[in-house]
């Protein structure tokens, strides 16, 4: 890529963190929005290029009043963000546009004006992955950890380390929700004491047992 | 039986001889004519050297069990029995999703690369899911 001027100008998170009530998933965008914005000391009118995966950019742009030039709704999961800063900045260096504002939002626990966990039954997931029993990332992106595992001879204990170490990088964090050093132990033990938690980690290391 | 209310596929035109062969109890996948690879899911056309000349067949139903979770978070549509959600590779070399039924939920009764033959679960007259369990005999 070409390299000219282009620099993150400004960058924030919604005011509240964790579970936000109320406050639509729109919203939660327009929030994080105004303060990346207020970082920046710019107003929608300074702004004409815009990004964001899941929800609408379109629909973004309209609610924060602001008149793109240049549009990006690429959707990829949870790494959409980050082509977006790459697709913003090449933007940027061909013209498009002059100032890019990228948002993530997500109602995740709250589940206000998000969108449902739906996928169209006619869909290749719809067809042939959804009527098995997957929904979300705890069934789907903890399926490959057995294979992996053998392949690669993985221990549950090698596993367990990667919450450890996603832990203390958290604990650097003063807006982390979970900031309080985990040991291996509390990973491996969590799992077997709490067979139906809730937490992502734990159907991972539930999916890697034994074989 | 209790109604069947979990999510079904809604077959599309270029799917709709695959959901048919499992209303009929057979397991059907599509060659390519060309470069003679075998693929799933179903498509007119070669995902491998993208020729549209292709055949349908029936397979094996045979596979083995290539990864796989006991998912343990209580649903409304399947339950709060621990299930597997799995992936198997096929014996004509395609990998599906699927559930492994007919044994215990268990690490100790799913072992990988464990030998699986196909069965279909009926859940209306329009479908029926292709679902694998340990290999008789
Ligand atoms: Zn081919």
């Amino acid at each position: 890529m070409k390299q000219k001027t282009v620099a993150v100008v400004g960058a924030a998170e919604t005011t509240e963190m964790g579970k936000i009530p109320n406050t639509s998933q729109l919203m939660l965008h327009a929030d994080a929005a105004l303060n990346a914005m207020r970082d920046a000391g710019l107003a929608a009118k300074d702004i004409d290029g815009i990004a964001t995966a899941g929800d609408s950019p379109v629909e973004v742009a309209h609610y924060l009043g602001i008149t793109p030039t240049w549009v990006d709704g690429t959707s990829v999961g949870g790494c959409s963000f980050m082509l977006h800063v790459r697709h913003a900045a090449a933007a940027i260096n061909e013209g498009l546009c002059n100032t890019v504002l990228i948002t993530h939002a997500e109602s995740g626990r709250s589940r206000v004006g998000a969108r449902r966990f739906s996928r169209d039954p006619a869909s290749q997931q719809g067809q042939f992955e959804v009527p098995y029993g997957i929904t979300n990332p705890p069934t789907m992106f903890t399926i490959p950890a057995l294979r992996y595992m053998k392949q690669y001879g993985v221990t549950e204990e090698d596993i367990a380390n990667v919450a450890v170490v996603q832990r203390e990088w958290a604990a650097m964090n003063p807006r982390a929700s979970f900031r309080d050093p985990i040991t291996v132990d509390d990973v491996l033990n969590s799992r077997r004491t709490s067979r139906r938690s809730p937490s992502t980690f734990s159907a991972r290391a539930r999916a890697a047992r034994r074989r | 039986m209790a109604e069947y209310n979990r999510p079904l596929p809604l077959p599309t035109p270029e799917t709709q001889h695959f959901w048919a062969g499992c209303r009929e109890g057979e397991l059907r996948l599509q060659r390519c004519t060309s470069c003679k690879e075998s693929y799933f899911p179903p498509r007119p056309f070669c995902p491998a050297c993208s020729s549209r000349e292709v055949e349908v067949y029936r397979a094996s139903g045979k596979a083995t069990l290539y990864s796989y979770i006991i998912n343990h978070r209580p649903r409304p549509d399947f339950g709060d029995k621990p299930h597997s959600i799995a992936v198997v590779e096929l014996a004509e070399g395609p990998r599906m999703m699927t559930n492994i039924v007919d044994c215990p939920q268990t690490p100790e009764a799913l072992v990988l690369d464990m030998p699986l033959e196909v069965t279909f679960e009926k859940a209306n007259d329009e479908i029926s899911l292709p679902k694998f369990r340990p290999a008789k005999g």
